[in-house]
Parts: C-alpha cells; structure tokens; sequence
C-alpha cells in the first residue's frame, strides 16, 4: 500500500485526541529522531495505512472502531521494533551506553499499550492479537549500507511517534465519549 | 612499407653508384619504421568499485612505454596523465596497468586513453574508453560514495555526492563538521577527510544535503584497526586435544561482520563470546605446531606456538569431591574426567579453609585420586579445593575444583584454665576462662567444679551451666578447720564425647597476710605492658600473672595468663583494657603450693587528665591564706598523680603561683597578700595533663588581732598622756589656779540684814543666776527666801529649760520665801532625756555658776536631816544632771549657802573650826568658796582645788565643785587614785552645758 495525500489528510484530521497517559513521546530515542525528521526523504509509510482501507465517501469511523485499527497500527510498530532490535544487533552487536536500555523500553510500553487497547475495545466478535505484526524482511533504505539501516531505523521510529500520539488522541476520546454515557 | 628494391645490370663501372644506392634504401627504411609506431588497440576498463581500482588493458605492440590520460569526462579535467612503462603479457598479447583512484569511481565519468611512446615519438592516441559514473543524467537520484568504507585509523578518505537531477548541491557533513567540497562533474561534488579517528562503534555518519535542504544521503564510515593478537600458546587438557589461547591486545573498533576472523592451523574458530578479550580454540589432535591467523578488513596477523604434548599438560579440575571425616583428620577422595589421567603422575594441593584462614597442603601420586588431611581440629568447619598439576615437565596447575565442606567430629574438652580471686575474707572466686570453638572440641554440656581439702576430709562438687566462668567460694569453715593453708578447687568441662582432663588451682586460706610488696609501674606499650622479673635458679615452678582493675576490692574481674617455668618476661594484652584505668597487675609462682605473690606492678594503658578535680578549701591564716584539698579518688585519678599546681587567678588568666611534685603535700599556704578577694585553683596533673581544677574564692579581712592590739595601744597612750597632763596639772596647780581660777573678792555686806516681809530682791552680780527652790517639806509659815530673776519672770518654767543654762545674760535671782514646787523631788539620771527634761523641771534648780561671785552672800539655809541624808544619798547618781541635777537631786533643790554662826568679813581662812556641819556638808548646801577652809594648808589645797571650777563658764552643773565635804575628801584620801579618776570624769562631765 502507498500513502496517499488523501489517507494523510484523513489521517490528521483525526488526530485531534489527547490521552496523557499513554504518550510514549518521551522516551528519548524517539524524541532525538522526532527533532531531525524535518531532514526526512521518504514519504514511504513503514506502516500499513489501516485507514487507508476505509471508502472515502464512507462515514468516519466509530472511536471504537478507530481504536481498532490503531492496535492493528501499533502491532506492525512492535514488528519494526523488533525487526529493528535483530538488524541492529546483527550489524553492531552490544551497544553502547543507555541505547539498549531505552530501545528495550519502547518496546515494554508498546506491547503495554497493545494489551491496554485490547481490553478497551475487544469484544465478542473481534479479536485483536498483541503478537508483533512484522516479518523482518523489509529491506532497509537506500544502497542497503549502515546508513540506510540506520535512515530505516529512524523512520521505523518517527512511525512509532506518530502512532503513539494518535493512540493518546483516540484513548481519550474514547475515555470522554464513554464517561458521557455513563453520565446519561 | 619500405620496401628493398632490387634491380640487376652488368656493367661493372656501375658499382659505387649501387652501394650508395643501398645504403640510403636501408635509411630509408629505418626512418620509416620509425614514423609507424602502434597506436594502442582494443582498451578495455575493469574497475573494482570497493577498492577505487581501475585496471586498463589493450594491444600495445611492440610498444613498451605508453602515455596514459585519464579525465573527468564531463568536465574534460585531467585526473590523471603519466608515461608508463607496461611490458606485454606474453599469454594474452595485452598490455595492463591498474590506477587507483582518490575518488571513488561512482562519483564521476572518466575518460581513458592511451598512446605509444618511443621516446619523443608518440603514436596516435587510442579511442577514448568511458567508465561510466553514477552522476549519469539517467541515475536522478541523490548519491553518496562510498558505502561502508572501513579504513584504518589515519587514513585519508575521499567522498563523493551526486545530487538529484534538477537540485542544487548542499554541504557534506562528516561527523558534525562541514567539509569542503570540489566539483567533480555536472551533480558530483567530493570532499576528502583526512587523518581520520577512531569512529564509534557505529561507525562515522557523512551526510549529504542538498540545496535547499530537502533531502539528504549519506554513508558511514568506519574506522579501526588491523588485528593485534598476543600471548598465543596452546596446551591440552585431556592428554589428546590442542586447547590454544590468545588475547587481543587492543581493540580493532570493528565488529560482526567487520570484525577479527582467526583460524587455527587453517581451520577457523568460532567464539562463544566474541566480545570478550581472551579468545579460546581448540583442535582435536595435538599437533606440536599451531599458527594462529588474525583477519580483519584492515589486514592480518599472525602467531605460532609449538610444544610437545606432555610439556603442556594443564590437568582439568578433579570432580565429586568425597570426604571420611573423624575428629582430628580426615580423607578427601575425587575422580577424573578422563581416564587418561590414570597413568598420568601428578602433583595435587589441597586448599583446607577454616575460621577464615587458608592453608595448602601438596600432595603426589600416580593418578591420585585421594588424600589424607591430617591435624584437624574436632567440631570444626573445613572447606577444601584440591587442583593438579604434571609431576613431570610440569606446565601448570590445573583447575580448582569446586569447594566442598565438612566437619570433624567432637572428641572431649581441653581442660580449663582455672584461677582464683580471693578477698580479704575468707571468700573468693574459683575463675576459669571459657574454652574457645577449638578447645572445647564440641559443645559444651556443664562444668564441675570440686573443692577439696584432704588434711580436714572436705570435697564439694557442684555442677554448673556450660555459661558459667566463676563461681563463688567461701573458706571460713574451713579456714577454721584446717590448719594447712590452702584449698584445692579442680574444674571440669563436659562435652557430648565426654569430660576432660581436671584443671587445679590451690586457694591459699592465708593471703590476708601477706605483706604487700613494692609496686613497680608497668609502662604500657604497643603490644601490652611488657613485664620482666628476675629468675631464681632454684626455681623450678611456673608463674602466672594476674591483671584487675587497680580500683576493684571485691570479687574483681581478673585476668591472668600463666606461664612456664624459666620464663623471666612476659607481655600481657587484653582487649578489656581501658585508658585512664589503673591496673594491679601481679606475678604469682605456680607450683604444687599455694601461689606466691612474688612481684606487682602497676600501670596504665593510657593516662589521661584526671577526670575529677580536688575538694578545695581555704581559709585565712592571719595574713595568710591556706589551700588545703582531698586527694583525687583512685578511680578518677586516670593516671600517676605527678603534683598539684596552684593558680591565682586574675580575671580569665590563671598565674601560677606553685607547683607542688609532693603528693602527700596536699596544703599551701599563700603569703604576703593584702587584702581583698583571691580565686584559687588548684589543678592536679598526670602526664597527660593537668584536670580541670578547682577554684575557691576567699576575702582576705583585716587581721582582728592587730585590731585589737591597736585600740589597747591606742587607749594606753591615751591613759598614759591623761596621766601626764594630770600629774602636770596637778603639780601646777596653783598655777593653774591662778590663770583660771583668780581669787574671788569676798563679799562685803552693808546695811541692815534684818528679816522683812515680802520678796527679798537681790540684785546678783552679773553672771549670777541662782533658782532657789524650797522642798515640799518646807514649812510654809517659814520664811523663805525665793529667788526671783529680775527678767524674764513670766518665762521662768519655760525658758529656762530651752534657753541654754550657761549664759551671759547678767539675771537678777529673786529669793521668795515660799514654795515655788510642791512636786517631790525625784533622783536623776545620767540620760540625755532627763537631762533636757531637767532643764524644764522646776523642780530642778538649775545653777549656773557663771554668776555666782556674790553667792556667798551668806543666805543660809536651815536643811532638814530627811532631806539632806537623801539629797546626799542620790548625789553620786547625779552627774548629768548638770547644775540643776546635782541640786535638785538628793541634794534636793537648791539650797541656800549655809549661813555661818558667826559671819564675819575674814570668815573663811581664819576660821579655826570646820566651816560647814557634817550634815549640812552632806546636804550639799550650797557653800561660796572662800568659806572652804582646812586646818591643813595641804588639805586646804586639796579643797581648793575645787575652786576655781567655780569660776569656769562650763562648769555649771556640777555639784561636785558645790559641796566637797570630808567624807568625799576622806575617801579621796583613802583611794587618791580613784579619787583621780573620778575628778578627771567629773572634770569632763562638767565641761557639758
């Protein structure tokens, strides 16, 4: 699938939830990628535009419904962490310093947050898998040098963001529309 | 091609022509071959993109040297122009020549040629040959070269980006610096890092922006070192495999797949761990000689080891370790991992680790498989290691097996080391100390304790807890009992194996008697106090040596270590001891009798300042002050006394006044201080320091004896001058009585002195003042004379007491014949009050004298004996009363002078008999001097001494210069000292107003 400029503007104009506690912005890796990804020279989403799955003349979706497909979304991350972690340590071995306590991190709090969003809105009917959602056999950027793996890390990363805000947005509304019907 | 022409003729004069012919032919043709060198054919490229190597090959010829010209083709630049020199390769007919190239050859095209060179003489070029770069217009995309470059470490790298079609070139960033660019074609530009340093272990990023910064590319570059590998060498573990070792001595900085590759004896070697620094690979046969070949992409290395087999035995580590234990050894058993190590003579040590220390023990045998540890100590906890090493050619110890543990077995207690403390009395303590972990030999179970005297049959045991060290002991019965002097108490201890060996002491029942000896002092030091004695040959005993708190009476906690015979020094340590604590310390000989106190010491382990200072008092001496104070108590002492120093002190400083090294001194005195307020402060020291002290304040107070002494001085001084002067007065007293007291002129009366009524007015001479005043008794039909002040009569009761009696005023006396008061005329005292209440009485006639010249005016009054007996009889009472109080005392008031029997104008002088009647002369009648006549001319003088006071102005009240009569100047007589004295008060008392 490719990302369009119709599925990127859909996108953001769903990006209006806020959930703070489930912001996984400030683990550092991902905030020392988010202030390059101006520099960024791809416009290939990692991820698989669930949304993009939608019709277009269709209504928008329910925020349950929203919520699903951001655990579908937040799956392929954990695959690319994962993929990320084997490319990584197959190119370097151990790491350095604090990078491999805080790549183990990110990768704790999103399966975290897929349990989180499957309890919130698995039902009967639906059945949502926290497995990682990645085969690993995507080749990297560019010539297939350290660079490209490390361009491809990086993006694999700034996906991660994205979902990650858009998991606070959609959880909080969902937490608000479902506190107003509890209210009614 | 020249060619050689050849033509035929006969005639011979034809020949020079012929020859010159030939040789312009044969230059002919040389300069033409000249003119025909190869141009090259065929050039071909091959370029190996990794290394930047560029290998040109083509037919050449014969030709051997060759011009070469390389350019960036799109910018015609020369990279590179050089004549070379290529021989031909003789299989393939071609000729070839490898360029490596600064730049990687991605980053532009290049154009080759090439030409033949035979000295000056050049073919024509060969056709341009294009190895094409990846900046052609069909390759849009935004490039950097080269990928992955792995260099050493200062080396100098050359990178090359090729922006997109269409965009403009950015920078090149390597790491975080801006490198500078150069242009290489139309979208290729090159920058080059030179001396490069060790990247990370991810390498060093180079990035490419474009122009605006849109997008970028990039490369990584790592840079590292070629492999270093040390200490190789190879032995075996199991008598039949190569086990090879080795370290990296520095780190490459390149890993995984860029990392050291090694190979042992060609056949590569995997690491389970390749981050670590030792590296370990193994063959299957022992093949005497190993090469160890390092590779990395930075280069190679390589190392060899050979040996034989059995020099390089490093024995494996034995395994299930098995133990037999009993009490004092025990056997440890192992086996082997293989059973080639059957037949293998070995060396083995046996690490024993109990209470923390560590010993080793070495072993040897043919494939020993156990040993026997042998000195142990019962009931106590072993851990042992055992490790092997070759007994021949030996290589090295082998591996530590794991620790294994056991415990010996129990076996009976040692015997305790017993003492005794006795008190002054007959009890004491039987003392024994605790047996250690390695004495005790298992747990202990109790203790038995027997006293035991054999001349009196006695014996007592007693069981006690195995916490039980001392146990209390009271001899007096048997003291009483026995007459041997000592008592046999035998301690026990019990374990589970059993009971051990009875320890003695000798209680002596006498030790009250014994003489203390002298004290040495023990100086303590490093390592305890070092003790020395003096060894009699004769003895054969043992000693033991006691130490106990010097401060202790009863039932003291003592400890003692005892010694064998011969000893003659001993150094004594405890972990009990304290500084600032004095210690008894006490050498006893040990032998079959009752331990003799041969020598004490006494010491501290530390003296300190004492820690209590001394009960100071003082008092003052005469001028003199004394300190006195206690001595310090022995346990507050906290070291040897050395003296005691006196401070004075003066605001915060203290002046030391003494310093007293006598201790038994405890006393000074302080002199030749004045008087004020004094603060002492007396400090004891030690040779730690001086305690704290004690001040005591004292005022000095004037010495009351001196005091004393002066006031009697004083008053005796004061005596004696009265003395003087009196004697002097009294030798001079005619002289005195003429200067001031002048004979007064007699009296002369004139006219008629017959009685007539009514008031009698006399006219006194001036200075005369007289109150007549009649007692009640008075018979008023009687005639009396009043006498009447001419003035002031109105304030007769008023004035006269306010108004000083001695005045000037001349006053008219008026002589009534009547009573004035009727109030009974009371005694008077010698007070103030009655004094100024005198003054007032009316009843008290006040005279003053200062008038009465013409007092013997001869009105005499007749005096009742009632009255005069009791005027007389109050008269020694009256000497404040002034005048006044003398004559209206007993004396009663006032009473006229006596009238004489016969008045004559020479009465007085020549009057043979005594002038007054003893009763009126009691009475105190008033007498005017001239009538004062003795038959004695001394005794006249001595009356008339009294005369002349008459005359003083102060002398008013008095009425011991009115009536002087013979009993007085009897007395006088009789106690002329006396007499003194009292003429001397009444001549002080007579100067009052």
């Amino acid at each position: 699938p490719r990302w369009t400029r119709r599925c990127l503007t859909r996108r953001r104009r769903r990006e209006r939830w806020l959930l703070p506690g489930y912001c996984i912005t400030n683990v550092l890796v991902c905030s020392s990628y988010t202030k390059r990804r101006r520099h960024s020279w791809r416009t290939t989403p990692l991820t698989e535009d669930v949304s993009c799955a939608l019709s277009p003349d269709s209504e928008e979706p329910s925020t349950e419904r929203q919520v699903q497909l951001l655990h579908s979304a937040l799956r392929q991350c954990l695959g690319l962490i994962h993929c990320v972690i084997l490319k990584e340590e197959e190119e370097w071995g151990e790491l350095e310093g604090d990078y491999e306590t805080m790549r183990k991190n990110v990768q704790l709090r999103l399966e975290h947050l897929l349990h989180s969003t499957k309890g919130l809105v698995e039902t009967e009917n639906t059945t949502l898998e926290v497995t990682p959602d990645h085969q690993c056999n995507e080749e990297t950027d560019g010539a297939g040098g350290v660079f490209g793996l490390k361009m491809w890390t990086y993006r694999v990363l700034l996906e991660l963001v994205h979902w990650a805000d858009h998991a606070a947005q959609t959880l909080h509304v969902l937490h608000t529309e479902r506190e107003e019907r509890e209210e009614i | 091609m020249p060619r050689l022409s050849v033509s035929p003729s006969s005639k011979p004069n034809c020949s020079p022509v012929w020859l010159i012919s030939v040789l312009l032919g044969l230059l002919a043709i040389h300069t033409n071959a000249k003119d025909v060198l190869t141009v090259p054919q065929q050039v071909s490229l091959s370029a190996n993109m990794y290394t930047q190597h560029l290998t040109i090959s083509w037919l050449g010829g014969a030709a051997t040297t060759f011009d070469l010209m390389i350019l960036r083709t799109e910018l015609n630049e020369t990279v590179f122009y050089e004549t070379v020199s290529v021989t031909m390769n003789q299989v393939s007919g071609r000729h070839q020549w490898n360029w490596t190239s600064v730049e990687p050859l991605q980053c532009t095209s290049l154009s080759i040629k090439i030409r033949s060179r035979d000295g000056q003489t050049t073919s024509e070029w060969s056709n341009t040959q294009i190895l094409q770069g990846s900046d052609l217009p069909s390759n849009e995309e935004l490039q950097m070269y080269p990928q992955d470059r792995i260099v050493p470490v200062g080396a100098n790298t050359t990178f090359c980006c090729i922006v997109e079609e269409g965009k403009l070139f950015g920078t090149i960033r390597y790491g975080n610096t801006v490198m500078n660019t150069t242009r290489l074609s139309r979208r290729s530009f090159a920058a080059t890092v030179v001396n490069q340093e060790l990247s990370g272990k991810t390498g060093t990023n180079v990035v490419c922006f474009d122009n605006p910064k849109t997008k970028l590319t990039g490369a990584v570059v790592f840079v590292g070192y070629p492999p270093l590998p040390t200490d190789f060498v190879c032995e075996t573990r199991d008598l039949t495999s190569a086990v090879c070792q080795w370290n990296e001595k520095r780190d490459t900085n390149l890993y995984r797949k860029r990392g050291t590759r090694y190979s042992l004896n060609k056949r590569n070697c995997t690491f389970s761990s390749p981050e670590e620094k030792q590296k370990e690979c193994s063959v299957a046969q022992w093949e005497g000689n190993f090469t160890l070949v390092a590779v990395n992409p930075l280069g190679q290395y390589s190392l060899t080891d050979s040996a034989e087999i059995n020099h390089r035995v490093h024995p494996v580590a034995p395994v299930n370790l098995t133990f037999v234990v009993h009490a004092w050894n025990a056997s440890v058993l192992w086996q082997w991992e293989y059973n080639s190590y059957s037949s293998l003579a070995l060396d083995c040590q046996v690490e024993l680790a109990s209470q923390g220390y560590k010993t080793k023990r070495t072993f040897s045998g043919v494939g020993l498989r156990s040993v026997v540890l042998s000195d142990l100590y019962p009931d106590e906890d072993y851990s042992v290691q055992v490790c092997c090493g070759a007994q021949q050619n030996f290589w090295k110890w082998g591996s530590w097996s794991k620790s294994f543990s056991f415990k010996t077995n129990n076996y009976v207690p040692d015997a305790p080391d017993v003492w005794m403390w006795m008190n002054k009395d007959y009890t004491g303590q039987v003392i024994w100390k605790p047996l250690t972990q390695r004495q005790s030999h298992g747990l202990i179970t109790g203790y038995e304790v027997t006293l035991w005297s054999p001349e009196v049959n006695f014996q007592h045991t007693e069981f006690f807890s195995p916490d039980t060290y001392a146990v209390p002991v009271n001899l007096t019965q048997i003291a009483t009992r026995s007459s041997d002097n000592k008592v046999m108490a035998t301690v026990i201890a019990k374990n589970a194996a059993g009971v051990s060996q009875p320890a003695s002491v000798l209680i002596p029942l006498r030790l009250t008697d014994v003489e203390p000896l002298t004290v040495s002092r023990a100086v303590y030091t490093d390592r305890g106090f070092p003790l020395f004695w003096q060894h009699n040959a004769n003895d054969t005993c043992a000693y033991v040596v006691e130490w106990y708190e010097a401060s202790c009476k009863w039932d003291c906690p003592v400890e003692w270590i005892k010694l064998a015979a011969g000893n003659t020094n001993v150094t004594i340590k405890s972990a009990n001891f304290q500084p600032g604590v004095r210690y008894n310390i006490s050498l006893y000989s040990n032998s079959s009798e009752a331990p003799e106190l041969l020598q004490h010491w006494q010491g501290y382990m530390q003296e300190l300042v004492p820690s209590s200072s001394v009960l100071l008092s003082t008092t003052q001496q005469d001028s003199d002050i004394l300190l006195t104070w206690r001595e310090i108590p022995l346990v507050n002492r906290r070291g040897f006394l050395l003296g005691y120093n006196i401070y004075i002190s003066g605001g915060s400083q203290l002046t030391l006044l003494a310093n007293l090294s006598d201790l038994e001194s405890r006393s000074y005195t302080v002199k030749g201080l004045s008087q004020g307020l004094y603060n002492f402060t007396v400090k004891a020291y030690t040779s730690a320091g001086e305690d704290k002290g004690t001040t005591a304040s004292i005022t000095l107070e004037p010495y009351t004896d001196w005091l004393i002494l002066e006031i009697l001085v004083s008053l005796g001084i004061t005596a004696l001058l009265l003395a003087v002067v009196t004697v002097i007065c009294y030798k001079k007293r005619k002289w005195v009585k003429k200067v001031f007291y002048p004979d007064i002129p007699e009296p002369k009366l004139s006219g008629d002195w017959s009685r007539s009524q009514g008031p009698l007015d006399v006219k006194p001479s001036p200075h005369s003042l007289v109150h007549m005043v009649q007692k009640p008794e008075w018979d008023s039909s009687k005639e009396v004379l009043v006498v009447i002040p001419e003035e002031d009569e109105d304030e007769e009761g008023l004035g006269i007491g306010d108004e000083p009696v001695d005045t000037d005023e001349p006053t008219s006396l008026r002589y009534y014949n009547q009573v004035v008061d009727e109030r009974p005329i009371r005694p008077r005292f010698p007070d103030s009050s009655d004094s100024s209440a005198s003054s007032l009485d009316s009843a008290c006639t006040d005279v003053t004298y200062t008038g009465i010249q013409t007092s013997g005016s001869s009105l005499v009054f007749q005096l009742d004996p009632q009255g005069s007996s009791e005027g007389h009889q109050s008269q020694a009472d009256l000497s404040v009363c002034g005048g006044g109080g003398g004559g209206g005392g007993g004396g009663g008031g006032y009473r006229p002078q006596m009238q004489s029997r016969a008045p004559s104008d020479d009465i007085g002088l020549a009057s043979p008999e005594p002038f007054l009647e003893p009763q009126a002369a009691s009475a105190g009648g008033y007498k005017p001097q001239s009538s004062w006549h003795f038959d004695s001319p001394v005794e006249a003088g001595e009356s008339g001494r009294l005369a002349p006071s008459l005359g003083s102005p102060t002398s008013v009240a008095s009425t011991q210069f009115l009536l002087p009569d013979e009993e007085e100047y009897a007395e006088e007589k009789r106690q002329p000292s006396s007499s003194a004295a009292t003429w001397f008060t009444n001549l002080l008392s007579s100067t009052k107003p």
